[in-house]
């Protein structure tokens, strides 16, 4: 009996080094979504910003802008549309589709805005109004930090992407409920860094 | 008790810990052996019996336990090296860095500024805890490099600006005694104990598993039964480890509330003497036992991290023994010996107008807590010496602003000592704010410039500000950064820096690494690449100018320390067990560069006093320079008893020379860094003034012993 109780230890410290390994691959899974996921809060104040921005932005246009109903109403619109995206998104950072659907909406957001902008090109007093240049500039500024929070969410995204498919964590990721790649943020942000420029 | 004892103290507690663990891993190995008595016995094999005398047999079980409890605990201690915020990810804490229009989120972020800046380090992240509605918080790390301060969402709705100031202050309490290491190095081991209950869980289930197999399949009866028996014994044994794992739990518990609730009577005096304000913190406690859910945390990990809370987080049956924490009332009847018991009716959730004034403002918050002035603030003015400094300053700020006039923009680069300064007074404050160091810490944040302050808290503006206290202020050095910087940095980053540029040089010396510890909490939230493309437009830039002073070095010594424990493993600080003579070459470094800093001329701070280093620093100035640094020098080995120590010509006191002294001192016993801090405050003081340059040096010097050193030199005289 006492060699059984020896096998039954050594097999013990076996499956124990072995659970304690499994775990180990979990724990990191764990660890690396929840980087991402936090990574993507940082994306979600900033463009939070963004969108409290725009309403501003038209509100201000409208008053210059009698004849250009249209571009503003499709700026609210793409706003409205991009405020719905990004709480699907949050709601589940790195999913493939709830990401597709933001970068969608922004993509529509900044060509509206951007359109916006070409339009106000020849509207002089509007271009001079103190409160539509502080708005531009604060836009850009918004911009850039969406960029840059971006960047660092799809570098952390990436490295849970990395692990999760390096050989022994592809074994676990599935059954952890890790089976699905972090889906990277991509959007086009330059369109309303640099307004674009229309010549008369 | 000051800092470095109570240092001392939580070092000595490790150790009490340490023996208490092996106790209990013995009373582990003991249990195993009965366990495996009995079932041999019990499962009548009488000519094995024999064996159970056998030495070889508790060997085994011995090197079995000790191998799955010291597996566990090394496991969870490694996974621990993170540092405190993997206990924050754990819990499901969201890191919270620019909080954007939710004032409660930003309400919070000031005040935990605020407490830092008093206590003199960087801003500890911060995690919000958003699916946790219970109140309830924790602070988590080994350092205070790597310390991070959690929040349930249920603190920041149910509380109000001074209640939670009071929890904030009870957290950094933990931060600044050293507790928290102790604190993870509890869970690390507990880990291990527990796992053995664990692992018989495992086995139960697995036997669950094929059990349930084997009576929906094909039974083959009448010949399973020798197996039968052999299931029954690993069925047993399965318990038999959950009893075990049992004992453990039983042990570990009464260890960590045997070392936690002391700690956290500890905790709530400190975190009161901060604000003093202790109907703060009454008022916190108060509204967790009036609010059904209390202090209830609900993640599935918040058992093991069950001693760092603020409250209780978890229901135990046995309360006095295995409490973590002091029963509650205990801990009110402390802060407001006139409470009479009763709970306040359940307060309403404040509603956004009420508050929506109180988040940021400097006239909301001096109408109440902090700045109104309470248990005089001055009195702290009375200490001589360099908390008289402070003092003195802090009691002219808070005339300032108790006429609600804006805290001051310009500030004396030197601040003269009235009465022979006491360095040990300053020394003594280590790790010990004063509401008066709150308070100016209030003002300090509310004097800096509204773009600095938001760019500070978010990771992409956090860097130009950084970049831009780097930048000289005029001459060849200046548009040799601005180039460097225009051909690394992205055009918007660059920009924005030379944006805010007049702003930054602007601002008053004192305000400058103030500021860097407000925006290490957004620096840290950089992804690694970031990260190392930040550090390498920051060396570049030190480069840029062709040499490095004092207070870049200061300011990337203090970042590359605090940015690090984002990036890589913190190693915890280990003594080496060297003395004060061993590195007596050291010391002279370090006080060698102070004395310098101290008596230079015309000393040049980087971007503040310029390239206008006095060309006619004529040989008698540079006589009488030498002289006053070697006095100061003198009176420093003086208060180290090390006459041996001398004044080093300057090329031996380099930036390269302090970085490699510095970090063999950082590893010096607590008691032995109190009595080198008081040199170095000695040595600041020896001419009677302090010099921003100075204060600064000071502040590097601590921060690499890992000692958080209130601000030397307050705010600034108004006059």
């Amino acid at each position: 009996m006492p060699t059984a109780i020896i096998v039954l230890i050594v097999v013990g410290g076996l499956a124990l080094l072995l659970v304690l390994w499994v775990v180990g691959i979990f724990n990191r899974l764990v660890t690396l979504k929840n980087r991402f996921e936090n990574a993507f809060a940082q994306i979600e104040v900033q463009l939070k910003r963004r969108y409290d921005l725009i309403p501003n932005l038209v509100e201000v246009a409208k008053g210059y802008m009698k004849h250009e109903r249209e571009t503003l109403e499709a700026v609210i619109t793409a706003r409205n549309r991009a405020v719905t995206g990004l709480q699907a998104a949050a709601r589940s950072p790195g999913d493939a589709s709830a990401m597709a659907g933001l970068a969608g909406a922004e993509q529509a957001l900044t060509g509206a805005v951007g359109k916006l902008f070409a339009l106000a090109e020849s509207y002089p007093d509007l271009k001079a109004n103190q409160n539509m240049m502080s708005l531009q500039e604060e836009l850009t500024s918004t911009e850039n930090k969406v960029a840059f929070a971006r960047q660092a969410y799809n570098d952390s995204a990436t490295v849970y992407n990395i692990y999760k498919q390096t050989f022994p964590p592809v074994v676990f990721a599935g059954m952890f409920g890790h089976g699905q790649n972090a889906a990277l943020l991509e959007f086009d942000s330059k369109a309303i860094a640099q307004p674009p420029k229309v010549a008369f | 008790m000051d800092f470095f004892e109570t240092q001392d103290v939580a070092r000595k507690h490790t150790g009490r810990l340490v023996v208490l663990f092996v106790l209990a891993v013995l009373g582990i190995i003991v249990s195993t052996y009965l366990l495996v008595a009995g079932v041999v016995i019990a499962s009548g094999h009488e000519q094995s019996a024999g064996h159970l005398t056998d030495p070889g047999l508790l060997l085994l079980i011995g090197g079995a336990t000790i191998l799955v409890v010291g597996g566990g605990s090394l496991y969870k201690l490694n996974q621990l090296r993170g540092g405190g915020r993997v206990i924050a990810e754990e819990l499901g804490g969201r890191l919270l860095v620019s909080a954007g229009a939710d004032w409660k989120a930003r309400r919070l972020l000031n005040v935990v500024d605020e407490m830092a800046i008093a206590s003199g380090i960087p801003a500890p992240a911060v995690y919000l805890l958003d699916a946790e509605r219970g109140i309830n918080a924790f602070a988590a790390g080994f350092t205070p490099a790597d310390a991070v301060i959690g929040v349930t969402q249920g603190c920041l709705d149910r509380l109000n600006r001074e209640q939670l100031q009071g929890v904030i202050g009870h957290e950094f309490s933990h931060i600044l005694n050293g507790d928290m290491r102790l604190s993870l190095r509890l869970i690390g081991v507990l880990h291990g104990i527990l796992l053995i209950g664990l692992l018989g869980y495992g086995v139960l289930r697995m036997l669950g598993h094929s059990g349930g197999m084997r009576v929906g399949g094909s039974r083959r009866s009448g010949k399973s039964n020798d197996k039968g028996g052999g299931i029954a014994a690993v069925f047993a044994i399965a318990i038999g480890l959950i009893v075990i794992g049992f004992v453990g739990v039983f042990f570990g518990n009464l260890i960590k509330a045997a070392v936690s609730r002391q700690r956290e009577y500890l905790a709530d005096a400190s975190g009161v003497q901060f604000t003093r304000n202790p109907d703060g913190l009454a008022g916190a406690l108060k509204t967790i036992g009036a609010v059904p859910g209390g202090s209830k945390l609900v993640a599935a990990k918040a058992a093991e991290a069950s001693h760092m809370y603020f409250a209780k987080g978890l229901s135990s049956g046995l309360q006095s023994m295995f409490a973590t924490h002091p029963p509650l009332a205990a801990r009110i009847q402390r802060l407001d010996p006139s409470w009479d018991g009763a709970f306040p009716e359940l307060p309403e959730e404040p509603s956004d107008a009420d508050v929506a004034d109180d988040v940021d403002t400097p006239v909301a918050r001096s109408g109440r807590g902090v700045g109104s002035g309470r248990a005089g603030v001055a009195g702290d003015a009375g200490d001589a010496g360099f908390a008289a400094l402070a003092g003195a300053d802090l009691a002219a700020q808070s005339r300032a602003r108790g006429a609600a006039t804006p805290a001051a923009t310009a500030s004396p680069e030197v601040w003269r000592l009235d009465s022979g300064a006491a360095g040990h007074r300053a020394v003594e404050r280590a790790g010990r704010p004063t509401p008066a160091h709150v308070e100016l810490a209030a003002a300090l944040i509310d004097s800096l410039p509204e773009v600095l302050r938001t760019a500070a808290r978010e990771p992409w503006g956090a860097r130009a500000v950084v970049l831009a206290l780097l930048v000289h202020r005029d001459g060849a050095p200046r548009s040799a950064q601005l180039r460097r910087l225009a051909a690394l940095a992205d055009p918007g980053l660059a920009e924005f820096t030379e944006q805010i540029l007049p702003q930054v040089e602007r601002l008053p010396p004192s305000t400058r690494l103030p500021l860097v510890d407000l925006a290490i909490p957004a620096l840290r939230a950089l992804s690694p690449a970031q990260h190392d493309e930040f550090i390498a437009t920051l060396d570049d830039l030190f480069a840029a100018d062709g040499s490095i002073d004092l207070f870049e070095w200061s300011l990337s010594r203090i970042l590359r320390r605090h940015l690090a424990s984002s990036r890589h493993r913190v190693a915890p600080p280990r003594l080496s067990g060297r003395t004060l003579a061993d590195l007596r070459t050291e010391i002279s470094v370090l006080l060698s560069a102070l004395a310098r800093a101290g008596a230079a001329d015309e000393f040049t701070p980087g971007p503040a006093a310029g390239s206008d280093r006095s060309a006619k620093a004529g040989a008698t100035s540079a006589q009488s320079s030498e002289a006053a640094a070697g006095q100061a020098l003198k009176r420093a080995a003086a208060a180290l008893s090390m006459p041996e120590i001398k004044l080093l010509p300057e090329a031996e006191c380099g930036t390269a020379a302090l970085d490699a002294a510095l970090d063999a001192l950082s590893a010096l016993h607590p008691l032995r860094k109190r009595e080198l801090l008081t040199a170095c405050a000695e040595c600041v003081a020896a001419d009677g003034e302090v010099r921003i340059s100075e204060a600064e040096l000071v502040r590097a010097f601590a921060d690499g012993f890992g000692v958080p050193m209130p601000p030397l030199l307050g705010g600034s005289p108004q006059n």
